[in-house]
């Protein structure tokens, strides 16, 4: 479960949002439309603790996670531009966080063969990431982030830049990778089919906020 | 985002290049090239490798090694927080705050020693620890502007995406930024090693008699003992050695610490205030400032200071005209440097052009060359000095008696500095151009002045100021060339330094003043040469 209250972020001097509150139910799938630079990225900033709110609370599972770092916030993150991290090979990615969390080699093996198999890459874990094209690359990604099974994922724009026969092949992938995991999800896009394809509820950021006029 | 490269066809009618890379290699050739065939005939000739056979050498190649490790490491560990706080960070003042961190670099060796002799208290001079201490304190730049320049183009994401997958901020060092920083760690880890290995100025001053290195040994044997046969035993020894581990740190180097490509552009900095930890950042900057500044506030104390009174004294005897039992004559000293640094910037400055001309113009060989005008980089400046005194002797024109050494010897140091200023400068003019000049009728001549020089103008400039920066400040070849009564300002502190009395040392530490101040305006010509890139 996420539940976010009261929300009110600053950017530049000016309130970028104010009173945002969200809820979404454990294993539920929202879809938050707004346009850009309404601050949909910077909301996800906040819940996994990258950035701080000038007020407000977020709360996982019960927990307020307000103050909390983000690295045991359990909070899982696909990034716009994948961050995948360059030095390390397709596996090592995958299996960050489980290296992290210190499973076996055996274990973290079966996780990440396991992974690249739900997202239809067996055969890639040697490849170096910096050859990947952008739907691998992507694909890799939300590998990474589904590994350590967050208790929350959030998805920046997974979508974007993506062309269009990749963005359709890609999104079906996504929503059927979703639906087997039952992850809470919160997914931000300015693409509307795209935000009904993936989730269970859309909500648009000037209902759940004030939103400032850009 | 990749760099536009621009054609680099030449332009110019055939031979032009030829003829611009000859000066330049004659020079190279007649003072870098016979110098070491004469140190390395003097090695051959004589028994001079019985010095090879004794402990002595062992004992400060020993020495010599492991200060310069541990000077590194030293180096970076006092430099990483602040490169740290510089590449992630934005606040104002930013710019300042960098500036004045590297401003060490641009100091002579000389002028560090100085300020660290007045520093350090009574117990730990002539110590390894003082050795070790400044050499860090003067490579923290090479450290901020060498891991910074990679620091900054590290994506602050990937550390975002590290910590959402489970990583502490330790482990994100760990795994993400420091494997990430690896090339430029080693790059400049073996930078601030060759740079200690053979610092002259430093250990000459803060070393003492007891502790040596193979560098100020060569000069202690060449100048105060008269075995150039040993000296030229060592110094050949000491190229050999730093030949090795530049071209290891070269080729197998990359091999071990294999980086990734990363953006050539600078990745979000945020502001010091919204940091998860401002006052850690704070206090870094605060901190390394007062490091920084230190050494440089002691050398205006230092100038202020007659004994333990205040007074004007040290200003008033250099200026006044006043000569002191032992002092050296400060008026003639500065003088010296002057028409030196004069001397040196007309011929560095001339051969370097055409040489970065030919390297640009003069396609496979022009190539070559650009790579051989690096030698001078290899050897350092003591070997450069002994080098000239072997090979032009009494029994060669005895040129090393005349006045003129000196510059030469500052140009040679100079030459392949100011190469590789104008060489990506001038790589970078687009062809274009010329062509465009040509098409309105402009001979080669005209487009040489009208598109190449007028768009090299500030970079010939900033090349003008590193030329009188190195010539002012230059150390170890000045110290075996120079004549008693013509002193160039570095030798002359020195002298200074080596005496006893309260004048003479607070006339040191006023030329040392003087100097920094020389220095870092000349530099200031040089970064406004380097923002013409």
């Amino acid at each position: 479960m996420l539940h976010v209250e009261s929300l009110r972020t600053r950017h530049d001097g000016r309130d970028l949002f104010t009173n945002l509150t969200l809820h979404i139910a454990t294993g539920e799938r929202v879809a938050l439309l707004g346009p850009s630079g309404s601050g949909k990225t910077t909301l996800l900033r906040i819940i996994a603790g990258l950035e701080a709110a000038e007020a407000g609370r977020v709360v996982i599972n019960e927990r307020d996670v307000t103050n909390v770092a983000p690295h045991v916030r359990g909070v899982g993150m696909v990034f716009q531009d994948n961050q995948l991290f360059p030095h390390l090979d397709v596996a090592a990615n995958v299996g960050y966080g489980e290296a992290v969390h210190r499973l076996s080699r055996h274990e973290r093996d079966r996780v990440v063969a396991d992974m690249l198999e739900l997202v239809g890459l067996q055969g890639f874990a040697g490849r170096d990431v910096t050859t990947l094209s952008g739907g691998e690359a992507k694909r890799v990604a939300l590998a990474r982030t589904l590994a350590p099974r967050p208790a929350v994922l959030l998805l920046d724009e997974p979508l974007t830049g993506l062309d269009v026969a990749l963005h359709d092949r890609l999104l079906a992938d996504v929503r059927s990778v979703l639906a087997a995991r039952r992850t809470t999800t919160l997914l931000v896009t300015h693409d509307p089919a795209e935000a009904a394809a993936v989730a269970d509820r859309v909500v648009l950021l000037a209902d759940i906020a004030n939103v400032a006029r850009s | 985002m990749t760099a536009v490269r621009h054609r680099t066809t030449s332009n110019y009618p055939q031979g032009w290049s030829a003829l611009a890379g000859l000066p330049g290699a004659a020079w190279l050739a007649l003072f870098v090239g016979v110098p070491v065939v004469a140190l390395v005939v003097r090695v051959v000739d004589t028994d001079s490798l019985r010095v090879l056979r004794t402990s002595v050498p062992w004992r400060i190649g020993w020495f010599t090694l492991w200060q310069a490790l541990l000077s590194a490491v030293t180096a970076l560990a006092v430099a990483l927080p602040v490169t740290w706080v510089l590449a992630r960070h934005d606040f104002r003042m930013r710019r300042t705050v960098r500036a004045i961190v590297v401003s060490g670099f641009l100091l002579p060796s000389v002028v560090v020693g100085t300020a660290f002799v007045g520093m350090l208290p009574a117990s730990l001079q002539r110590t390894w620890i003082a050795v070790v201490v400044a050499h860090a304190w003067f490579n923290v730049a090479v450290v901020v502007r060498v891991v910074g320049a990679r620091w900054e183009r590290i994506d602050t994401g990937l550390t975002d995406a590290a910590a959402l997958l489970g990583a502490a901020p330790l482990r994100r060092l760990r795994t993400v930024t420091l494997p990430l920083l690896a090339p430029a760690l080693a790059a400049a880890s073996a930078l601030v090693f060759l740079f200690c290995f053979t610092s002259y100025g430093i250990v000459r001053l803060l070393g003492g008699p007891g502790r040596v290195t193979i560098e100020s040994d060569i000069a202690l044997r060449a100048l105060q003992i008269g075995d150039v046969g040993a000296a030229a035993v060592l110094a050949v020894a000491q190229a050999v050695f730093l030949i090795v581990v530049a071209t290891l740190s070269t080729t197998i180097g990359p091999r071990i610490v294999r980086g990734v490509a990363l953006p050539r552009i600078a990745a979000r900095r945020i502001g010091i205030g919204a940091a998860r930890r401002p006052r850690i950042a704070k206090m870094i900057v605060a901190v390394t400032l007062v490091v920084v500044c230190a050494p440089l506030v002691t050398l205006v104390v230092g100038s202020l200071r007659v004994g333990s009174a205040w007074s004007l004294g040290g200003w008033r005897s250099v200026f006044g005209g006043e000569t002191l039992r032992g002092s050296v004559d400060v008026i003639a000293a500065v003088s010296t440097s002057a028409r030196v640094a004069v001397v040196a910037l007309v011929i560095a400055l001339v051969l370097g052009a055409c040489t970065a001309f030919a390297a640009v113009h003069g396609g496979h060989r022009g190539r070559i060359g650009d790579s051989l005008v690096l030698v001078p980089l290899a050897l350092s400046p003591v070997t450069v000095g002994l080098g000239i005194i072997v090979a032009f002797g009494p029994n060669a024109g005895n040129l090393r008696a005349s006045w003129w050494i000196v510059p030469i010897a500052h140009s040679l140091v100079a030459l392949p500095l100011v190469v590789r200023l104008l060489v990506p400068v001038l790589r970078a003019v687009p062809a274009g151009l010329r062509d465009a000049a040509a098409t309105l009728g402009a001979s080669p001549w005209r487009t040489l002045r009208s598109i190449d020089l007028a768009l090299t103008r500030r970079a010939l400039a900033g090349a003008g100021g590193l030329v009188v920066a190195v010539s002012v400040g230059e150390f170890g070849a000045s110290s075996l060339l120079t004549r008693r009564g013509a002193e160039t300002i570095p030798v002359a502190i020195a002298r200074l330094m080596a005496r006893t009395g309260d004048v003479l040392r607070t006339q040191a530490f006023v030329m040392s003043t003087l100097l920094a101040v020389l220095c870092i305006a000349a530099m200031i010509l040089v970064e406004r040469g380097d923002a013409a890139r």
